[in-house]
């Protein structure tokens, strides 16, 4: 499914254009002086991976909530 | 060795310490899927010019951003080499962040830009200039093109201390 870059939370796992996937651990804000964009990295142990997105772009988000009970 | 100049080429073996030792080195990581790979073609006119005055540029190529560095180290070199002519010795494909970071870049990253901000590498293409001596001089932004003037000022007065002595 696909979500608003602002919608994005950290634990979120998403994947770039290239097919690289990450889990978000931390969401800057702004990247290389644009405020209008944030910047999604996974800094863990497996892997360091930085993903930067327009706030309003579409985003791939590969893990939805569960549904509501 | 200095572990952090302890560096695989692209084709993996290691890196001919001739080419960087007493140079004045210009350390940038490079993705072939990047917006910003035409700085390759300014990068490399920066080898041509400065190359013979004892300079050279070292590149780095690195997956961590947006993925744009999936290659092969055969598929990287041909991209380099057909597309912008590039002459100057890349290594094999490192982390320059987190928890992998190569230590050449737990070093490097210590170094403040222009603003005073160190720590993390923020993009591809982002550039480190290190003096003959092993000092880090510089340190420029993604977005800073290779022939800017303060790129250009920042090898310069790198380079000096060697015409001087030779």
């Amino acid at each position: 499914m696909t979500i608003k870059a602002d919608e994005v939370r950290v634990g979120d796992r998403l994947r770039t254009r290239t097919g690289a996937e990450l889990t978000v651990t931390r969401i800057d804000e702004g990247f290389m002086g644009r405020a209008e964009m944030l910047a999604f990295v996974e800094d863990s142990q497996l892997q360091w991976l930085k993903m930067p997105a327009l706030r309003d772009a579409e985003i791939e988000r590969l893990d939805a909530d569960p549904p509501a009970p | 060795m200095d572990e952090r100049w302890d560096l695989a080429g692209i084709d993996g073996e290691p890196l001919d310490q001739a080419a960087l030792d007493g140079k004045a080195v210009l350390v940038v990581n490079v993705a072939s899927r990047c917006g910003l790979t035409p700085q390759y073609a300014g990068l490399e006119r920066l080898q041509a010019r400065y190359g013979p005055a004892g300079f050279t540029v070292l590149g780095v190529p690195c997956n961590q951003f947006a993925g744009q560095e999936p290659g092969t180290p055969e598929e990287i070199q041909a991209f380099c080499s057909a597309t912008y002519g590039t002459t100057f010795p890349l290594t094999e494909k490192l982390d320059v962040n987190g928890s992998r970071q190569h230590p050449l870049y737990a070093w490097l990253t210590q170094a403040p830009d222009g603003e005073g901000r160190a720590g993390e590498v923020e993009w591809n293409f982002e550039k480190f200039l290190v003096a003959p001596d092993g000092e880090i001089v510089r340190r420029f932004r993604p977005t800073v093109e290779p022939e800017d003037e303060s790129v250009l000022e920042a090898i310069e007065t790198a380079l000096a201390p060697l015409s001087s002595a030779g």
